[in-house]
């Protein structure tokens, strides 16, 4: 356990190193939420669409922009590099468990944009009137759902970068990734201003439990009845892709075969 | 200019020896932009307009955005390189050749896969054009002017978002705001936006003024934001101003470049 809390926060100082890069990161973020937040209130001639109040829509804009760095969709978290540039060969000869060790750092690099990203952002958004406040069941529900879908995210990703056992390139799946998951995110529109099959098909799928289902839940979409479910179908999702994250890194170090003397 | 394409060529005929994977990659930017465009899509499943434009306004509007974008990134597509070339101190070689250190710069890369996003967006212009049928070819003309101002203008973000990379090359994900995030947003009419941001995107960097303005005239739209009439015609020349502001911070950031040292 030592090794994996000290691998997490060497990941988040390393982060904090980069002050200037956050805050330009954070400005980014945040105009993108400011842009969306606005079109989908441009959307209201009155009263919701979808089962969303125009503050609602807006917050739900908030929550997926400021978790963006949290639960990650297209970021590169560095497995691809280490495989092709032969350094997996030395990261496997350490005394602890690569894959455990590679999902702790990725835990320290959420808790550090949760801090540094998510908080600010929320805080913003709700200082301008684009996001609700949050009741205490939200913000508990908030508590078990957000970490969920940072592991959720990060599995995929790996198994993305895992590709690169058997690809010259990750580049293809990545972006096979950002193709198929970029709807049923969250991230572009809120899920239920889809016709009602596609809601169905997109929440057969991962991709709502790494944006989609927080931001349902910061902006009090979710009862006690239907997060049971929710999270239930989460944590389903979490395990079974961790588990293959683990399965499909053990068949690709097999296969590994590293040049150079 | 004759050498900027000689060594454009040169970077253009090394990526086709790797045809399939270049094609491959441009197919999925293809496909990845066209998301953007099924959002519009379905935002006008469930609403009629947008700040008093229809829905073939709108994909007009998001076909200029997208093509200029695409346009500017493909050209200004070496300048990605700066954060490196200056962190290994490879501009200082560049300095002491007698030719211009952007084109220099430009001419370092120029990845084919680029060209999807492009494609889509000029794909979309047509089909917007199509549905929206300006008539006279004065309007026509001026969706040309359109593209070619915007693209001005996102490619002098571009410049100063290398220029940048002089002074630190952390703040660079910063200009994505303007050139991502501009595009994002001008994809919309402006009118949908609160009035400092109308304000940042006219006047500050006028990412809007070069997208939305002439877009009035093409799509023969009163002008909402009650701006006089002569404005979107002026539009243009904002836009090619703000293009060579960006080339002077461009040579006035390489006159401050001190190296990092050895």
């Amino acid at each position: 356990m030592a090794p994996l809390l000290a691998a997490a926060r060497a990941r988040y100082r390393q982060l904090a190193a980069y002050a200037v890069a956050n805050r330009a990161g954070a400005f980014t973020n945040g105009l993108f939420l400011v842009f969306r937040a606005h079109l989908f209130q441009a959307c209201f001639d009155a009263g919701r669409i979808g089962g969303l109040t125009p503050l609602q829509a807006t917050g739900y804009a908030a929550v997926t922009q400021a978790l963006l760095m949290v639960c990650p969709q297209w970021v590169n978290v560095g497995l691809a590099d280490t495989v092709r540039s032969g350094q997996i060969a030395v990261e496997l000869l350490r005394p602890a468990d690569f894959v455990w060790l590679h999902f702790a750092g990725r835990a320290g690099a959420s808790a550090f944009y949760l801090v540094h990203r998510t908080l600010p952002l929320l805080v913003f958004a709700y200082a301008i009137g684009l996001a609700p406040a949050p009741s205490p069941w939200s913000l508990a529900l908030c508590l078990v759902v957000v970490p969920l879908a940072a592991v959720v995210a990060n599995a995929l990703l790996f198994l993305v970068e895992v590709s690169s056992f058997w690809l010259e390139s990750d580049r293809g799946v990545r972006y096979l990734l950002v193709g198929v998951a970029l709807l049923p995110s969250g991230l572009s529109l809120p899920l239920s201003w889809f016709p009602a099959p596609v809601q169905a098909l997109f929440l057969a799928t991962p991709f709502p439990y790494t944006l989609h289902l927080p931001a349902e839940a910061f902006i009090g979409r979710i009862g006690p009845e239907q997060a049971v479910w929710a999270v239930g179908a989460q944590l389903a999702w979490a395990i079974g892709l961790v588990a293959a994250s683990r399965w499909a890194f053990s068949r690709g170090v097999r296969r590994l075969v590293v040049l150079g003397g | 200019m004759r050498i900027y394409l000689a060594l454009l060529g040169a970077s253009v005929r090394a990526q086709l020896a790797y045809r399939g994977a270049v094609w491959l990659e441009a197919l999925g930017r293809f496909w990845v932009t066209s998301l953007e465009l099924v959002g519009v899509l379905v935002v006008f499943t469930i609403t009629d307009g947008l700040g008093g434009f229809g829905r073939w306004e709108v994909v007009y509007l998001y076909g200029v955005a997208t093509t200029a974008l695409g346009v500017a990134s493909v050209v200004t597509d070496g300048l990605k390189d700066m954060p490196h070339l200056v962190r290994t101190g490879q501009l200082d070689g560049m300095l002491v050749r007698p030719l211009s250190p952007l084109l220099q710069v430009l001419g370092r890369q120029c990845r084919l896969m680029q060209v999807g996003r492009p494609a889509q967006g000029a794909l979309t212009l047509l089909w917007a054009l199509w549905h929206v049928a300006p008539d006279g070819p004065l309007r026509y003309g001026m969706v040309g002017v359109n593209v070619a101002a915007t693209t001005a203008v996102f490619s002098g973000l571009f410049v100063l978002e290398g220029a940048s990379t002089v002074f630190t090359v952390q703040a660079a994900e910063a200009f994505s705001a303007f050139t991502y995030g501009g595009a994002q947003m001008t994809q919309y009419p402006v009118p949908i936006y609160p009035a400092w941001l109308q304000r940042v995107f006219l006047w500050v960097v006028p990412v809007g003024t070069a997208c939305y303005l002439p877009a009035l005239v093409v799509l023969g739209h009163p002008d909402p934001l009650g701006l006089p009439g002569w404005a979107p015609w002026v539009a243009p020349l904002g836009a090619l101003a703000f293009f060579g502001a960006c080339l002077l911070g461009w040579r006035a950031a390489l006159d401050r470049y001190t190296g990092t040292g050895s």
